[in-house]
């Protein structure tokens, strides 16, 4: 759906959440920072875990948007394995990212990118939050927003991570969200087309 | 019979009206006396007996409404100075003794109103006048009517007939003998026959009893202490002498409902006395204890809980009562018991929210309570309420609940499916409430409890897929409620939750064997993140345990076991800088090879896994150099014999990041991975023009090794030969795929200019 209108759309990027194998639930703090009505889309990288979860993942905004990530394969209604999202002039590809070789490369993740003539890739699978750009393209890995284990990353305790964009036509405001004791730190930047 | 009471009624509500009509015709030409007779004649239609309780009610309410605008009438008599004393003495010259007494008790309630005489004198004339109807029903109106009149005209404390009209004693004496006389009547309403007709007949008509207890509640000068000391010991009185069940249930509802919930707590012992020792049996005791421990919980949660606790000790009050009625042999239903023991709980719970000794002493009560009774007792109402019981206590209360030695008597007398339910509940509430297991011994009951879920037990009762999956879904997020800081401890916690998932039978396993490897992998985390070494614990044996879980998964789930295997290897990869466990860790590796090779059929699963393990394996260092290059070899082997020829030369094209990366740095596995990829894409050009998509993939590839990785010139210029000759015929039908290799041409041309005027310059040469 590319539209004019996009314009002031807030989205929010979340994944890994693996709610029943890794981890119990979501935090508080966060179900009830997004469950406000404010979203216009939710893109979510995979790897939900349970339906409870991804009920409620639908309904905190009128656009949800899954993938399949690479434990999702019980739910049956996760149909793609990547997906492109038009938001005002971006377009934006939505994949897992256990499906690359290797893992987190930006270069490699071009390729894809730009295939489907997209701009932003919003992937998961490492566990670990990633803003970046690359020969023109952009990257952002939310991370996991139920603070689950993943094998990549060294800690033992991982924070909850998610990002909000905010659609600013050829602009995007980037925020960057981390749950450390129990409070939201955000960090913003912003991206240009 | 129905027909005809509508008839009477008909008939009965058409007199009143025409005699109203023209009382009021009479009034306005100020013809006392004609609208006297007028009224007399309207009131005569209360004498009688045709109707049933319910429309006689209606019948009284319309002529009630009539006489008030004779009542106002005899206001404006006495502005206009007529003398009430005659007025008062001229009614009574009314023929019949229904229309006389409400003429008098209407003239009785202005006369107050001039302060000629004290209102007590008036009203307990009156009192006397009326106690000539001795009917049932229409003596209760008439008292009903009497009531309602003298709303405003008693000597109350602060009132303008306090003092030579009264006092409050006199007030609540009216009024209480008022109740009296009314509940005498209303219980000789019952009769002897047709039983439950009368006692909805009754019922139609509780309301005008309970209004004098409204009345009572509602006089100013009821202070706590006056309620304690003069009200409710006649209240009392009047409910223990009447023997019957109904008028005693009634009152005391009333009684419960009309005052406040303070003077309640200050007289709380009398009340549960009369309620446990002095009511008739069939009165439901059950119901008015359960309505004052809500009244009294929410009462206690919006005030000061000070006060609640310090200056009666309501919870003993209500204890003792309780088990004086569990340990007396009364005719109690055993449910009724159950329902009680419940509220009860649910009070406790919510008025003394973290005293445990509280809750395991009603835990006790409830146990003997149960152990008295037979088997076919337990009916599926007391089932409910046994789950109840058990699941309450967990939503406030910390998990120590489970150690309570009672709770495990409890469960006993629950058949499979109520088990289930109160494990499942066990589970809803740890998770819910973020509840830390971190005690051993807490554990070991909470497993007990939640037994129903992880093992298939005798009695056990098929469930549909989707309530064992939630079920079992449970069972997995409370295993990471598991945390101590005592990591050893942690441990052997987690090792008791294994210890229980490997009795249960492979379904289960398959979703509560990976939430406990992925505990396992977190613990190991947990030990390399520690700066002291707690030597309790080694890696091997954790390493272990996890190979041991997966390997039972791998039969039944070999795609599962294989994507576990290939965190494992991340796992040990994290800790293990030394490739200490190389040995191990190739083994692994192999294990993920022959899974792959031998279980997984589909080809389009043994893509995407394919490219799992290559990526898993890019990122190892725990494997030597050695048994790394075989491992990877396997992998790039198994490329190769993919399905498709596109998925093979990509395959192969993938596996180049096993042999460089982070860790390996090995450029002539990588030449001749590019190599037998070129080989296969050249074998299939031929045929299939669109395969060029496969050669841009693959000079992509190149630039992405090219500043790391020698590569001819020449081959290089050869792949960009190939594509421009093939691209024409590619795009010529211009589908998806068309579009597809187009785009990604023209941006690999971009990728070249862009790094060329970068001066980058293993690009100068290249001539796209």
């Amino acid at each position: 759906m590319a539209q004019e209108s996009n314009y002031g759309d807030i989205l929010l990027l979340c994944g890994d959440l693996h709610i029943g194998t890794r981890v119990q639930k979501l935090h508080e703090k966060i179900v009830s920072a997004l469950g406000q009505n404010k979203l216009q889309h939710v893109l979510c990288t995979g790897n939900v875990g349970n339906k409870e979860t991804y009920d409620w993942l639908k309904q905190i905004s009128p656009n949800f948007h899954c993938v399949r990530g690479q434990y999702d394969d019980e739910n049956n209604e996760i149909h793609y394995d990547q997906k492109v999202i038009q938001i005002g002039i971006w377009k934006i590809l939505l994949i897992h990212g256990h499906q690359f070789v290797p893992w987190n490369d930006e270069e490699t993740i071009s390729v894809f990118l730009k295939e489907n003539a997209c701009d932003i890739a919003v992937f998961g699978n490492s566990h670990q939050s990633l803003i970046s750009k690359f020969e023109k393209k952009y990257f952002i890995n939310p991370g996991t927003i139920s603070g689950a284990y993943g094998s990549i990353k060294q800690d033992a305790v991982i924070q909850p991570e998610f990002v909000i964009l905010e659609c600013l036509g050829d602009e995007i405001g980037v925020y960057k969200y981390k749950l450390v004791n129990g409070e939201l730190l955000i960090e913003k930047c912003v991206i240009t087309k | 019979m129905e027909e005809d009471q509508e008839k009477y009624l008909e008939d009965a509500r058409k007199v009143v009206k025409e005699q109203a009509y023209f009382m009021r015709a009479s009034l306005e030409k100020a013809q006392l006396k004609d609208a006297l007779r007028y009224s007399s004649a309207m009131l005569s239609e209360l004498k009688t007996s045709l109707l049933s309780p319910r429309n006689y009610y209606i019948l009284f309410m319309q002529v009630f409404d009539e006489m008030r605008i004779l009542e106002n009438y005899f206001k404006e008599e006495y502005r206009r100075g007529r003398k009430m004393p005659d007025l008062y003495e001229s009614v009574q010259h009314a023929t019949y003794v229904i229309p006389r007494l409400y003429l008098l008790i209407t003239v009785g309630s202005v006369f107050i109103q001039t302060h000629e005489i004290g209102a007590k004198v008036i009203l307990l004339d009156l009192l006397e006048c009326i106690k000539a109807i001795q009917h049932p029903l229409r003596g209760l109106f008439i008292r009903y009517y009497f009531l309602k009149l003298c709303k405003d005209r008693l000597p109350d404390t602060g009132s303008e007939y306090e003092g030579a009209g009264g006092n409050i004693d006199d007030a609540i004496e009216i009024i209480i003998r008022n109740l009296s006389e009314m509940n005498k009547l209303w219980i000789r309403m019952q009769g002897s026959k047709e039983k439950s007709k009368r006692e909805r007949e009754r019922m139609d008509l509780k309301v005008t009893i309970g209004e004098n207890v409204t009345r009572l509640s509602n006089l100013e000068g009821v202070s706590l202490d006056t309620y304690k000391a003069k009200v409710l010991p006649k209240i009392i009185d009047i409910i223990t002498s009447s023997k019957d069940a109904i008028s005693q249930t009634y009152l005391m509802d009333c009684t419960i409902q009309a005052f406040p919930d303070e003077y309640h707590l200050q007289t709380l012992q009398e009340l549960l006395k009369v309620c446990t020792t002095q009511l008739e049996p069939t009165v439901d005791i059950k119901n008015i204890f359960i309505n004052l421990m809500g009244r009294l919980a929410d009462f206690a949660l919006n005030n000061d809980m000070g006060t609640f606790n310090s200056e009666v000790d309501i919870y003993s009050m209500f204890k003792q009562n309780i088990d004086k009625m569990l340990d007396s042999n009364s005719q109690i239903e055993f449910k009724n018991l159950l329902d009680l023991q419940v509220a009860f709980l649910n009070f406790t719970l919510r008025c003394y929210p973290s005293n445990s000794e509280y809750v395991n002493d009603i835990l006790k009560s409830c146990c003997r309570l149960c152990e008295r009774q037979n088997e076919t007792d337990f009916t599926e109402e007391c089932q409910k309420n046994i789950v109840k019981f058990l699941a309450m206590p967990l939503d406030t209360m910390s998990l120590s609940i489970l150690t309570m030695n009672e709770y495990p008597n409890l469960m006993k007398h629950l058949p499979f499916q109520k088990r289930r339910q109160v494990a499942i509940k066990i589970c809803q509430a740890v998770v819910n409430l973020n509840q830390v297991i971190e005690d051993l011994k807490i554990t070991e009951e909470l497993l007990k409890f939640i037994s129903p879920l992880l093992i298939t037990q005798n009695d056990y009762v098929e469930i549909p897929e989707n309530e064992f999956e939630e079920e079992q879904q449970l069972v997995a997020r409370t295993v990471h409620l598991v945390s101590n800081q005592d990591l050893s401890i942690q441990n052997t916690i987690l090792q008791k939750f294994i210890a229980k998932f490997k009795l249960g039978d492979v379904n289960r396993q398959k979703y509560t064997y990976p939430a406990a490897i992925f505990a396992l992998f977190k613990l190991v985390q947990q030990i390399a993140g520690q700066t002291e070494r707690q030597q309790e614990i080694s890696y091997k044996a954790l390493f272990d345990q996890i190979k041991e879980l997966i390997e039972v998964l791998q039969g039944n789930f070999p795609e599962l076991a294989l994507k576990l295997y290939l965190n494992f290897l991340l796992c040990i990869n994290t800790v293990d800088q030394t490739q200490e466990f190389d040995e191990f860790s190739y083994d692994i590796g192999t294990q993920i090879i022959t899974i792959f090779q031998d279980e997984i059929g589909d080809s389009n699963l043994k893509v995407t896994l394919l490219n799992q393990i290559m990526s898993t394996f890019a990122q190892l260092n725990c494997i030597n150099p050695e048994n790394f290059d075989t491992l990877a070899g396997n992998a790039t082997q198994q490329a190769a014999k993919l399905l498709k020829k596109n998925e093979q030369a990509i395959g192969v094209l993938n596996s180049t990041h096993m042999f460089y990366n982070r860790y390996q740095k090995n450029a002539q596995r990588v030449q001749e991975c590019f190599k037998k990829a070129l080989k296969i894409a050249n074998q299939s050009i031929g045929n299939n023009p669109k395969f060029v998509y496969v050669f841009i993939q693959i000079l992509n590839k190149y630039f992405y090794f090219f500043e790391q990785v020698e590569f001819k010139e020449a081959e290089i210029q050869e792949v960009i030969k190939i594509i421009n000759e093939k691209l024409p015929k590619a795009l010529s039908d211009n589908d998806e795929q068309s579009k597809k290799i187009k785009i990604l041409w023209t941006a690999t041309q971009e990728l070249v200019k862009e790094r060329k005027r970068r001066s980058i310059q293993a690009y100068q040469q290249i001539n796209i």
